[in-house]
């Protein structure tokens, strides 16, 4: 039997060092360290996966699981939640993936399949359902004043693109060749929206490839600027089942996350720097920060892992504060203000 | 003893259910080898992987019913949990990409709970082949026949 455990786990090493794995040879790109320390003072578990910041009032953070309809209510020292639980609205397919955006006391819930999407108030927790116009699926919803800009993938043409729509459900405007790729379900150059309020511009962050945009809330692109890592080129490859679309091989991710602060970029990268220490690399999450005035790269710092697990997201809450999470660990992290990189005056 | 040989039979029988089950399940899959495609450890194996994979499965089930065969089929069995069980770790654990589970009514559990079912199996088959190996598991016919291939 042990020979037989053996001989299994050499099969398994095999297949393992035959596989496509990111970091296996040097990734061809150097980071510049800044020296900031970064230091967990608040940790709160939940009992499941934390989905989202859905967004802030004043101190309060109001957080999302995976249950839509329920509000977590907590602050920046992250006392012990206080929950809202919203009538249900009874929108078919809003679930499993869904968002949830506060604007106190609002909050709109926007499900990617779902034609309809809800608006609930904190305070009474009654809900009302709102129908969406659009012919497709749709993700990466930001919730402007008066209207909501989302990444939107057409029924017909599967290609993703960009569009701004009313709160009555109806398009207003569609992009002008923002948007890479066509036909892919938005599978291939799939990424990650957010909002710049300094620069009042939008950021997309591609998970597969080096490239981000920046464009206006009006969905005309300023410029595109690159992550520091050398993916030029976008490998993923989709397989088109009939009216399904999925991945044909694994994905490699190379940015897993982004967030935006007072005129700047910051990127989880996946991929570890050939000046980069390995064994670093794996006992944090490294982020890269980038001037959004002309996508110039400034430099990278760690954030610490969490019970040993990586960030999945994080905002920033103040120049030393970030708010991150690590499966259903939600933390706040205090980073150090010396030498932190600021924007020009 | 009886009892023990009742044990070796139940863990044999759970051992061609599962293959069985699993073996056909990939078998008639016409996604099965796309979904091959899409693990970071066998994408390259894919197309051996899917033809090895559903035939060695019900091979063990058949090596699993006579009693001549039955303990190679025990140690077959335990070879492929340890390597079914190593996968998932290494999945849960390693992968940079996990796909959705495949395999009928093993799709509904999710990655951590088919660890834990894979274990359960993997200490099945130590179970069966320790107890298969007791001189009183056997029948008397059993031993006799060993008897004779040892002579």
């Amino acid at each position: 039997m042990f020979l037989l455990c053996c001989v299994a786990i050499g099969t398994l090493y095999a297949l393992n060092i035959s596989s496509n794995a990111p970091n296996r040879v040097a990734n061809g790109f150097e980071r510049k360290f800044l020296p900031i320390e970064a230091t967990i003072v608040h940790q709160l578990e939940f009992t499941t996966t934390v989905r989202e910041l859905a967004g802030r009032q004043g101190d309060s953070l109001f957080l999302v699981t995976g249950e839509a309809g329920k509000i977590y209510v907590t602050d920046a020292t992250l006392r012990k939640p206080t929950t809202i639980l919203l009538d249900d609205p009874k929108i078919e397919n809003i679930v499993p993936r869904f968002y949830t955006k506060v604007r106190y006391p609002d909050v709109y819930i926007f499900g990617g399949n779902a034609t309809s999407y809800a608006v609930g108030d904190l305070r009474t927790k009654k809900t009302s359902k709102h129908k969406l116009n659009l012919n497709g699926l749709f993700n990466n919803p930001i919730l402007m004043d008066d209207r909501i800009l989302m990444q939107i993938t057409d029924n017909d043409t599967r290609s993703a693109r960009f569009a701004t729509v009313g709160l009555n459900g109806e398009i207003l405007t569609k992009e002008n060749n923002l948007s890479k790729g066509s036909a892919d379900a938005g599978f291939v150059y799939s990424g990650l929206l957010k909002y710049d309020p300094v620069g009042n511009r939008m950021v997309y962050v591609h998970f597969f490839d080096n490239n981000f945009d920046v464009f206006t809330p009006e969905l005309e692109l300023l410029y595109s600027g690159h992550t520091i890592d050398t993916t030029y080129t976008n490998p993923t490859k989709i397989a088109i089942n009939g009216k399904s679309v999925s991945y044909a091989s694994p994905p490699i991710r190379i940015n897993s996350y982004a967030a935006v602060y007072d005129g700047y970029l910051y990127v989880s990268s996946k991929l570890l720097a050939d000046n980069e220490d390995r064994k670093e690399f794996y006992i944090n999450t490294v982020i890269d920060q980038y001037k959004l005035d002309d996508g110039s790269y400034v430099g990278s710092f760690y954030l610490p892992l969490v019970d040993d697990q990586p960030i999945t997201q994080f905002y920033f809450l103040s120049e030393t504060q970030i708010l991150a999470f690590s499966e259903q660990n939600v933390v706040i992290i205090d980073i150090s203000e010396k030498n932190f990189a600021k924007p020009n005056a | 003893m009886k009892a023990n040989r009742i044990i070796v039979e139940i863990i044999c029988l759970l051992f061609i259910v599962l293959w069985v089950y699993a073996g056909l399940s990939k078998w008639t899959d016409p996604e099965f080898t796309e979904q091959l495609n899409k693990s970071p450890y066998l994408e390259g194996w894919s197309e051996l992987v899917s033809v090895a994979l559903p035939v060695g499965e019900l091979l063990m089930a058949i090596l699993l019913i006579f009693p001549m065969t039955k303990l190679l089929g025990l140690y077959l069995s335990f070879f492929t949990m340890v390597l079914f069980t190593g996968y998932i770790y290494a999945m849960i654990y390693y992968s940079h990409y996990t796909p959705c589970s495949c395999g009928g009514i093993l799709s509904k559990m999710d990655w951590n709970t088919h660890l834990i079912f894979n274990l359960g199996f993997c200490i099945l088959a130590v179970v069966g082949i320790l107890l298969w190996q007791k001189p009183n598991t056997r029948t008397k016919s059993q031993r006799i026949n060993l008897q004779n291939v040892e002579a």
